[in-house]
């Protein structure tokens, strides 16, 4: 299961995830992250404090909204990355691609610097 | 596939809307909707994100709502489904479409014997040879000034094939070859694709092109010059502008009526496909030069053209659980057959997959000078798109490892494949090892993959070399990779693994880990196979009953106890090429390209 929730905050979109970001819930995903593309929101901060487990697809979920958003000048944060989530991206060195902050509030605020 | 009906085209045009006059050529499929990557792309909230498609049958075009929120209107009535006939409106929310459907005109070419006229060949390529295109005359030149000409033909020749590789309906994809043809050789004044028919006896002209004023021109060819073509299988040249003697002698060609010409099979897999001729009154049109460059353009399009043949019997079949199958057998059928045998070494390897076909991979190169590649690697996510692209790196890899000694060079060329291969939502994690079997050596090099294992003689623990490992494929366009150099010593086992073996769950949910591994690997013999056999069994025991997630895969390279030590070869170390490497890396990467089929 995978719980999500978005709010704006100025030209920053905050997606907090809870729950499992997998195979089965990364499609669902990828449908909000297309709907922030055409709604041209290319900030954007991961808040991952609720997710518990992410897999390959997940990760490739984020990638991709990443990789796009890029091409566009915007970015993806990620902030309060914790327990199997930060392993992955410590193992696969994801932690080198991503700005990673420990607060929302600091990632939101990294776009306006 | 025989049809009484003539090919038409159809077109959109916006009438009304967020894009009122813009015209839309219409494919075989042809989403309009409020998503980006809808061919109509309709600005309007109202519209649904997939509101409708429009779909070529047989020659036909029909409409088809999909489930929008709205509605979609042919001549103001709302419908579920309808054929389309030219001039119907569509309309789409605020957005109003005007159907246009016209005939194709007729292709005429007409096939003539011996003439007068006939044009004389001066100059040949053969079709089979890669010439330009050969990676190993490539990897030979190292003058900047060379390296960089031959980039810039194969970037014309890249071009064209990435205008044309993502065509796969062949009715639109001939006249793009032509199109694209005509901007290459701009003197190009009439340019035609002959294709062999279902039979595969008869060449049947299947796009022609002209230049405007020349519309109702008759169109004729010698046959002597298609036999040379599709039987001889070369690229002729007639009337070089600098070696035609009657040129030399300073009467004009026009006079005798007769063109300079250029023409060149598809070749693809083996198999002469067709034609290509392009053709110009312009006696100095064309050279050498430019026969090579339309030799190499036309194994692009050969390639466009076997991938269109190729998908348009793949839709005919399109069941899931044949899909899945023909993921399987082609996942399988790059992987290795054979585990290599090296004098002092042991290799073995084992790849597992999963229910679902998922995106692990191992292969092994043998390089010059006593050296082997060794690869592992995992493809993000899962299924068909995951086994193919799977199978596509490990081309890309062979390629890469024979044209480049450094791995961590070799894999800054596959993260830039992968990054110009498009698909956003797909990464890998790929561990690249070349062993140097007579200095003992390995280089490693790691983008985000799991850290080798090492087991040592006498030692209590494992060795993990993780020390440099840099990104994932695909995530950012030029990171950097670094190669790490490790001395095995006898008796030692590298073991490489995918994450599907570390995570592989047991019924009770929990992981089988790294410890599992580690413990497992040390209380091995140190045999190669013994190794892998011993983690397998010790994953299995773990997993039990149950089911397989993830694909996994291990390969184990050991280095034999008592191996009588080798002659160290004297190694070049890679030496500051700066902008030489760059150049060659576009050259090399833009090959891989075009020589993919």
């Amino acid at each position: 299961m995978l719980e999500y929730d978005k709010a704006d905050q100025g030209d920053v979109t905050v997606f907090a995830l809870k729950g499992n970001l997998d195979a089965l819930t990364a499609p669902a995903l990828k449908k909000e992250i297309e709907a922030l593309l055409s709604a041209r929101r290319i900030n954007v901060v991961f808040d991952l404090r609720g997710l518990e487990l992410i897999d390959s697809s997940g990760v490739g979920a984020i990638v991709s909204l990443f990789k796009r958003v890029r091409t566009l000048q915007g970015d993806v944060k990620i902030a309060r990355l914790t327990g199997q989530p930060y392993e992955i991206f410590k193992l696969l060195r994801l932690d080198r691609a991503f700005e990673i902050y420990d607060g929302v509030d600091t990632a939101v605020r990294r776009f306006s610097v | 596939m025989a049809t009484s009906r003539a090919q038409t085209v159809g077109q959109l045009r916006e009438v009304e809307g967020p894009n009122a006059g813009a015209l839309y050529e219409l494919k075989d499929v042809c989403v309009l909707g409020r998503a980006l990557d809808c061919q109509v792309h309709i600005r309007d909230l109202t519209v649904s994100r997939r509101h409708a498609r429009i779909m070529r049958v047989e020659g036909r075009y029909f409409v088809e709502d999909l489930g929008s929120g709205n509605g979609t209107f042919v001549n103001d009535r709302a419908i579920t489904r309808a054929y389309l006939r030219n001039n119907d409106t569509i309309r789409v929310c605020s957005a109003q479409f005007l159907f246009e459907e016209r005939e194709k005109e007729a292709d005429s070419v007409t096939m003539v014997g011996s003439t007068t006229t006939e044009p004389r060949i001066v100059k040949t390529v053969d079709a089979n040879q890669p010439g330009i295109f050969d990676p190993q005359y490539l990897t030979a030149v190292t003058s900047p000034k060379d390296l960089a000409r031959m980039a810039s033909r194969l970037k014309t020749v890249y071009a064209v094939s990435e205008a044309i590789s993502s065509i796969l309906d062949l009715d639109a994809l001939l006249p793009e070859i032509l199109n694209n043809l005509f901007e290459v050789f701009p003197r190009s004044e009439r340019a035609f694709i002959m294709l062999l028919d279902d039979t595969g006896q008869k060449l049947v002209p299947r796009a022609v092109k002209r230049k405007q004023a020349l519309d109702r021109e008759e169109f004729s060819v010698s046959r002597t010059i298609l036999h040379e073509v599709m039987t001889e299988r070369r690229a002729v040249l007639s009337h070089d502008a600098m070696e035609d003697q009657r040129f030399k002698s300073g009467r004009s060609i026009a006079n005798f009526g007769i063109r300079a010409m250029m023409a060149a099979p598809l070749l693809w897999r083996g198999e002469a496909l067709g034609t290509v001729y392009i053709d110009s009154k312009g006696i100095a049109a064309f050279s050498q030069a430019d026969l090579e460059l339309l030799s190499g353009i036309c194994g692009q399009a050969a390639a466009a053209v076997g991938s269109a043949r190729l998908h348009a019997e793949l839709l005919k079949r399109q069941q899931l659980e044949q899909d899945l199958q023909l993921a399987e057998r082609i996942q399988q059928s790059f992987l290795p057959r054979r585990i290599p045998r090296l004098p002092g070494y042991t290799f073995a390897a084992r790849y597992d997959p999963a229910y679902e076909v998922g995106g692990d991979f191992y292969d092994f190169v043998r390089l010059p000078d006593d050296r082997l590649g060794i690869v592992v690697g995992d493809v993000s996510g899962k299924g068909v798109s995951a086994a193919l692209y799977m199978a596509r790196l490990t081309r890309d890899l062979r390629y890469f490892a024979l044209a480049e000694p450094d791995p961590a060079r070799v894999l800054r060329w596959m993260n830039r494949a992968v990054i110009e291969g498009g698909q956003d939502d797909i990464f890998v994690t790929l561990i690249y090892v070349v062993l140097d079997a007579g200095g003992r050596r390995l280089q490693i090099a790691n983008a985000g993959h799991m850290p080798p294992l090492v087991k040592r003689r006498a030692s209590t623990e494992t060795i993990s070399l993780d020390r440099q490992s840099g990104l994932p494929l695909g995530v950012l366009p030029d990171p950097e990779y670094v190669s790490e150099s490790f001395e095995l010593q006898p008796g030692d086992t590298v073991v490489l693994y995918t994450d599907g073996l570390v995570e592989a769950m047991s019924p009770e949910q929990e992981m089988y880990g790294m410890e599992r591994l580690e413990r497992a690997v040390l209380e091995a013999p140190w045999n190669a196979s013994q190794v892998l056999d011993a983690a397998v069994r010790s994953c299995q025991a773990h997993v039990s009953e149950a089911a397989q997630f993830d694909d996994t895969t291990i390969v184990c390279i050991g280095l034999d106890e008592e191996s009588p030590s080798g002659p160290v070869p004297v190694r070049d170390e890679p030496s500051e090429r700066g902008v030489v490497d760059d150049l060659r890396m576009e050259a090399v990467l833009r090959l891989r390209r075009i020589q993919e089929d």
